[in-house]
């Protein structure tokens, strides 16, 4: 689609040609054109930065070639212009004339007023900097069609359980029993995927052992997304049988990286987790379906020996294409048919719970669609602030020029004249704090996108592309003709006897601009009171969150990851050897507190499994299913994790193979299942593995989803219990040491112990709690900072619209002011009559702002934890802020007024 | 990239266009391209500064250009040479610029 790019980029050049004299434009306009694309072209393979830098010099270049050869060219021209035709100079040429000497009146007219072009150009800049920079993210992550053949025909699968359930989620992975079955089943479908996310441990390939996230995808992944292997072959069915041989599809930068890109890694072996494995292809580069940093692809393989009546292991999610001419309702349509059959099928499974479809592109944007738009919409007001508040200024500026502007009418100037002039500065004015801003929106994106970190999704496609200056152009011209045009218009209405007559004094018709004036300063006031409403909100919300109490320790904890790979570990005593070992070691470096082993870590996601009690029914339907989040964990992982021990006893070092089993079950599931009976003592076990386990102790509840969720029922095994309690030893641990050092200079060590325990094991996610935690802050964070800094810059800019109108009118009035302290008026009457002159708007701005707020912010529901939308605390400070606002803002015009002198101010009339 | 005094380029721009197209004709492109290899990449010459230039030397006769089709890329690029004049001014020019850095280099020294 983008085929030109950079013939579109070059377009605003070739429409600077036209400042070029003709003779010049018509001999060596096309062939500039042309180098100057090339040269775009050649930059653009670069880096971006480099074709926006070549593109502001180039810009620039010309505009300043143009002016030169102009004005050297000018006597020329003009003489040889004459014989040229009957007609004389051309028109257009006469027009472009008159065009160079309004930009250089302009540019020194802004260069006497140095302070208001600084103001003018500088507000533009942060407000077209800012709407560039947000449309850039939303642009490259909620519009741009995502990289795939007719993206919107793609959609995800998902299950949803009901309460009814006796689960309660409303979205789901997929049984591999449900996927095939749909994908047997359904007829609006082209293709059904399957496919889940996973992690391997590749040696072989040189010394280093590495940690790599894959994804399992079944054949119909690709198919679905109609991408072919740029080597080698895609995954076929037969990839997918259980017995068929080990194959892996590569991603094109871990290729590049990994393998330095040669072709001939097709056919060669490589070992995943110590097994062989056949490298059968690589994809085109930038495909990266099915997880952040994935490094290859594995075929899905689904037993098929499991029975279709076995459909409860959730762990995979459906992908689908749909079928030429069928619609997603009428897809869905099928859908609620397909699952009312199989209710009638599997009653104790299908009853409440189904799969159902969501368009791909709303499954990859998901939750940063609203943070978004709530954004956009935030810089959108930021700009019509800014615009008011420039127009305000322009506004002043053309009263104070009235003079100025008639005498030039009376030399001669038509009102045309005029007007092109004042719109020809306005264009300027918009140019600059255009180019300006987008320079900024170059600094910002950056900025923005390390914020959101992982909390925003396809963050590689934001950038300041084609569509993303476009729009930053187009505001620049909005803004450049509305500056123009408001002077203009002005002007239209002045009297020419009248402005020379009075000077720059005239105030017989100031009424009415005044009163303008004051509507844009209330505007101004009501749309920043909005932002900062919204913005308080959300910082309320966000200290809310720090309030939570998470059940865990944030600091000064190191966490990562150790895999054991079955090759190389096949029995479970190896396996619960090698991390009594590790954890020995470990416990004995400087420095630690205490270390433990788990397979769960709060913010790391989560598995679910039920279980039974003794001694009770098997649960009926629509019970609360019997399940919590089920972890494996080592003697004093509790107490690394800073978790809370409520009754009973932790998992220590008694608890190994041999002695009774024990579970330690968290508050949640106590208060969910032994409402009246004691839970200590009694017995439960995980449904179809392993034997009972006695639960000993209960703790407290851990917020393991996110701050904003509600904690879910948990229970603890004993991690050197599980070859009883759970079929088999847990291979892969996270280890979690406290310390009071900072918890990354532990790295070297623990890998130092590690790799003398196996060469070939690497130690991977190496992070602190502490980074867990603010990851899962960043988007609330992402969302809090930006609106803050966009309401705070809202706030100032409204707080100068004020000042700069109060101290016109106080400039205007002076000599009124100078009469009523002739005739007794005392300085705190002047004051207060200043004062509320500019209270007036202000508060009429305070309240259709807090009201239209009101209404807005319900809006913003759900991106607030533990506040109401129409938070009395934020609306009454926000309130306050501003009435103080508005008194600083004018508390200096109002000062100078009662200092005017009257003898002073009478005079020089 | 140090920004080259402007009004020190102007004179010098004249003489490096004519040294480049006195080895080769050349395209637009490629002249600006030259002059940003041969400087070590210390002069970047803007489009909007090279044409003017070609514009005036091309008026004082030192260069005339054709447009010509490329056979491999099928586009009509122009093609700038340097006329007998050209050369000519170019020669006159090295002798001034020779002349001029002599002198220079007795004023400064160490240049």
């Amino acid at each position: 689609m983008e085929s030109h790019p950079t013939g579109m980029a070059t377009l605003p050049l070739r429409w600077l040609l036209r400042l070029f004299p003709k003779r010049f434009r018509d001999r060596f306009g096309a062939d500039l054109c042309l180098a100057v694309s090339d040269r775009m072209a050649a930059a653009r393979t670069q880096s971006l930065w480099a074709a926006v830098r070549l593109f502001v010099a180039e810009f620039w270049g010309l505009l300043v070639s143009a002016a030169r050869m102009r004005f050297a060219s000018r006597p020329r021209t003009t003489i040889s212009a004459a014989p040229r035709g009957p007609d004389g100079p051309r028109r257009k040429d006469l027009l472009m004339q008159s065009l160079i000497q309004d930009i250089r009146y302009g540019l020194r007219s802004f260069a006497r007023n140095p302070g208001f072009t600084a103001v003018v150009v500088g507000t533009l800049a942060l407000g077209i900097g800012a709407n560039t920079a947000v449309f850039s993210v939303v642009n490259g992550v909620l519009l741009k069609p995502l990289p795939y053949e007719q993206p919107d025909r793609l959609v995800s699968v998902y299950t949803r359980f009901l309460p009814e359930s006796g689960f309660d989620f409303n979205q789901f992975s997929l049984d591999p029993r449900e996927f095939q079955d749909y994908r047997e089943q359904s007829e609006s479908m082209e293709v059904v995927g399957f496919y889940w996310t996973g992690s391997t441990t590749l040696t072989g390939v040189d010394e280093r052992a590495e940690e790599l996230r894959t994804t399992a995808v079944s054949a119909g992944v690709f198919r679905a997304l109609r991408v072919s292997p740029l080597l080698g072959r895609a995954f076929i069915d037969d990839d997918n049988a259980p017995n068929a041989p080990a194959v892996a599809i590569l991603e094109y930068d871990f290729w590049q990286t990994r393998f330095g890109g040669d072709p001939g890694v097709v056919g060669r072996t490589i070992f995943l987790s110590r097994r062989s494995v056949e490298v059968v292809g690589v994809m085109p580069e930038g495909f990266d379906f099915g997880t952040r940093d994935l490094a290859m692809w594995r075929p899905a393989t689904i037993d098929p020996a499991i029975p279709a009546t076995r459909r409860s292991s959730h762990y995979g999610y459906g992908i689908a294409r749909l079928a030429p001419g069928v619609t997603l309702e009428a897809a869905e349509a099928e859908m609620t048919t397909l699952m009312a059959g199989w209710r009638d099928e599997f009653p104790n499974i299908h009853t409440g719970h189904f799969l159902f479809l969501m368009p791909l592109v709303e499954d990859v944007v998901g939750n940063i669609r609203q943070p978004l738009l709530l954004l956009m919409g935030a810089v959108v007001f930021v700009l019509l602030i800014v615009c008011a508040n420039v127009a305000n200024l322009v506004l002043a500026r053309g009263e104070n020029r009235g003079t100025e502007l008639a005498i030039r009418t009376a030399m001669g100037a038509g009102r045309a004249r005029v007007a092109q002039q004042l719109v020809t500065e306005g264009v300027l004015l918009a140019l600059a704090g255009g180019a300006l801003g987008i320079l900024l929106a170059v600094r910002g994106v950056p900025f923005m996108l390390a914020l959101g970190g992982t909390a925003i999704p396809r963050s590689s496609g934001v950038g300041l592309d084609l569509p993303v200056l476009v729009f930053g152009a187009a505001l620049t011209g909005l803004a450049g003709v509305l500056f123009g045009i408001i002077p203009a218009w002005h002007v239209g209405g002045t009297d020419l006897q009248s402005a020379l007559k009075d000077g720059s004094r005239g105030s017989s018709d100031g009424g009415t601009r005044m009163t303008f004036r004051r509507i844009l300063v209330g505007a101004e006031f009501a749309l920043s009171v909005l932002l900062v409403i919204g913005a308080g909100l959300l910082v309320r919300s966000f200290g809310e969150l720090l309030k939570v109490d998470p059940g865990f320790r944030t600091q000064g904890t190191f966490v990562a990851r150790v895999s054991l790979p079955s090759q190389a570990y096949p029995d479970d005593e190896q396996v619960l050897s090698f991390y009594t070992g590790l954890l020995e070691r470990v416990r004995a470096l400087p420095g630690v507190t205490s270390a433990g082993t788990s397979t769960w870590l709060p913010l790391q996601g989560s598995s679910v499994n039920d279980f039974e009690i003794e001694g009770r029914e098997p649960r009926s339907q629509g019970d609360l299913a019997r399940n919590g989040i089920f972890v494996a964990a080592g003697p004093s992982f509790f107490e690394t994790m800073g978790m809370t021990l409520e009754r009973g006893r932790l998992i220590d070092e008694r608890d190994r193979l041999g002695t009774t089993s024990v579970v330690l079950i968290n508050e949640k599931l106590a208060s969910e299942f032994w409402r009246e009976e004691d839970p200590l003592g009694e017995r439960i076990r995980m449904v179809g593995l392993g034997e009972w386990a006695t639960i000993v102790g209960i703790v407290g509840n851990v917020r393991g989803d996110g701050f904003a969720q509600d904690p879910d029922g948990a229970y603890f095994l004993a991690a050197a219990q599980t070859p009883a309690t759970m079929g088999s030893a847990r291979r892969t641990m996270w280890l979690t040491v406290r310390t009071d050092l900072a918890p990354l200079t532990l790295a070297r060590p623990i890998e130092a112990i590690i790799s003398e325990l196996d060469s070939n094991l690497p130690l991977t996610r190496i992070q602190t709690v502490t980074d867990l935690v603010n990851r899962s802050m960043a988007q609330p964070k992402f969302t809090m900072v930006l609106l803050g800094a966009f309401a705070t810059l809202a706030m100032m800019l409204a707080a100068v619209g004020i000042y700069s109108v109060m101290s016109y009118s106080v400039a205007r009035r002076n000599r009124e002011i100078g009469i009523r302290m002739a005739l007794g008026a005392a300085g705190q009457d002047v004051l207060r009559m200043v004062v509320r002159e500019a209270m007036g708007p202000a508060l009429i701005g305070l309240g259709i702002g807090a009201a239209a707020a009101l209404g807005v912010t319900r809006l913003m529901s759900s991106l607030l934890y533990g506040v109401s939308p129409a938070d009395p605390t934020t609306f009454g400070s926000v309130a306050v802020i501003f009435v103080g606002v508005a008194l600083v803002s004018c508390a200096i015009p109002a000062l100078r007024a009662t200092r005017v002198d009257p003898m002073e101010s009478m005079r020089t009339e | 990239m140090a920004r080259p005094n402007s009004d020190l380029l102007r004179g010098t721009l004249d003489m490096l266009v004519l040294q480049i197209l006195s080895e080769a004709p050349c395209h637009g492109y490629a002249i600006g391209q030259q002059i940003q290899h041969l400087t070590d990449d210390r002069l970047r010459i803007e489009q909007g500064s090279l044409y003017p230039a070609l514009y005036r030397l091309e008026r004082h006769g030192w260069v005339k250009s054709k447009w010509q089709k490329n056979s491999a890329s099928k586009r009509r690029t122009k093609v700038y040479q340097l006329t007998r004049k050209g050369r000519e001014r170019l020669e006159a020019n090295i002798e001034n610029w020779q002349r001029f850095v002599d002198s220079v280099s007795h004023v400064v020294p160490g240049s």
